[in-house]
């Protein structure tokens, strides 16, 4: 094959479509013909083993429906309003134990209790309390987030050099400005860890929670679909778990670290094209 | 012309514009659409409507439809609500899978004819 095509430059001389692009997409056709293979060679019913093209057929249908767009639009705003509100409670709480003894000591303990009862444990007690819907997800998927944002920043602010806050304080500098200035941003890579780890719970969290506790989001199309044989729309429903959580990578989770971390020299870039 | 953020960010926000473009265009149109569809229809008393579907309704459009008044039922392709709340009407109808609606004399005259 000539290297014309793969290779087409732009304004810049830079090639359209890189290399990495081109796999990628190779991989995914490779995995599509694989797939309908598979599907002529078993010849299993297709509510048993849906086909490529039943998927895709179902997707139209779901989308000339409104209920994908709906489904996706609901799940999105649900993620976003409960990872800002554990990445919230985690960095307040966090920097709270890591600079008090007081609030370390009285919380300590307690935290590291809850920290053990998983938000699935919560979600029938929040369904009984609050009801079906937004507010039960959101604390749920926010609790799951907390816990590793929390303990990322703990670790993050325990284990700035102390040598930084003392010439910091001889030199006359505040409370406030010893916190903005040394200990946040040392604990940075710690806390954008936290924050990623965070994120990948919570997204598990919310197909989770809306399995059990809603009547929209994709969670709730995956559950939907296998209780009513449905799995052409299941499948539907993984595949876009599997986009949003691009989405999520790329949007959100790699520039973060772009900008701070990796910018920052505190780690090296390793992120390919994947 | 460069964007004065960080490179890391430019894809992100200008992902994020053209969402808020396209979440701002989505809403006109809704409107506007919202407003044709309900164009013969009086408002001002909780009308009984007629909803037409290109598809058979299933648990997410029934929904819909008891937001938005008593729903009646299902049959040739039609929905019947009666008692229907304006607002959610108005929302109802900026969905682009409404086909048509239209108030339920409306609909009798013409299967009476």
């Amino acid at each position: 094959m000539t290297n014309s095509t793969n290779n087409l430059p732009n304004m810049r001389g830079r090639p359209l479509v890189s290399t990495a692009q081109w796999r990628g997409t190779l991989g995914v056709v490779s995995i599509l013909v694989a797939w309908q293979f598979s599907v002529w060679v078993i010849a299993l019913p297709a509510y048993f083993y849906p086909a490529p093209k039943d998927v895709f057929s179902a997707f139209i249908e779901l989308m000339q429906k409104g209920i994908l767009l709906e489904y996706l639009s609901d799940s999105a705003v649900r993620y976003s309003v409960s990872v800002a509100t554990g990445v919230g409670f985690g960095l307040t709480f966090g920097l709270l134990i890591g600079l008090s003894r007081f609030w370390s000591r009285l919380l300590g303990p307690i935290i590291n209790f809850f920290y053990a009862i998983v938000e699935v444990a919560w979600i029938p007690l929040l369904v009984i309390w609050i009801g079906y819907g937004f507010n039960t997800i959101v604390i749920a998927i926010a609790y799951v987030v907390f816990f590793p944002v929390l303990y990322n920043t703990l670790t993050g602010v325990q284990t700035v050099k102390l040598v930084l806050i003392n010439a910091m304080q001889t030199l006359g500098a505040t409370r406030w400005q010893v916190l903005v200035t040394v200990i946040i941003p040392s604990a940075l890579p710690n806390i954008i860890t936290g924050f990623r780890v965070g994120a990948g719970f919570a997204f598990r969290g919310l197909i989770f929670a809306e399995m059990i506790a809603a009547g929209s989001g994709i969670g709730f199309l995956i559950f939907d679909g296998s209780t009513t044989r449905q799995t052409d729309r299941v499948v539907v429903g993984m595949i876009m778990m599997g986009v949003m959580w691009l989405l999520i990578d790329r949007l959100l989770l790699r520039p973060v670290e772009q900008a701070t971390i990796v910018r920052w020299g505190l780690v090296r870039n390793q992120g390919g094209n994947t | 012309m460069t964007l004065p953020i960080h490179p890391a960010w430019r894809t992100p926000f200008l992902t994020v514009i053209g969402l808020v473009v396209v979440l701002i265009l989505a809403a006109v149109v809704g409107r506007i659409t919202s407003a044709r569809t309900l164009a013969g229809i009086d408002l001002a008393d909780r009308p009984d409507v007629v909803v037409s579907l290109s598809f058979t309704p299933e648990r997410f459009h029934l929904e819909k439809f008891q937001d938005v008044g008593r729903y009646q039922g299902w049959s040739d392709g039609q929905a019947v609500i009666l008692s229907s709340d304006p607002e959610e009407l108005r929302r109802l109808a900026r969905n682009y899978w409404i086909d048509a609606i239209e108030p339920h004399e409306v609909h009798n005259d013409k299967l009476d004819k």
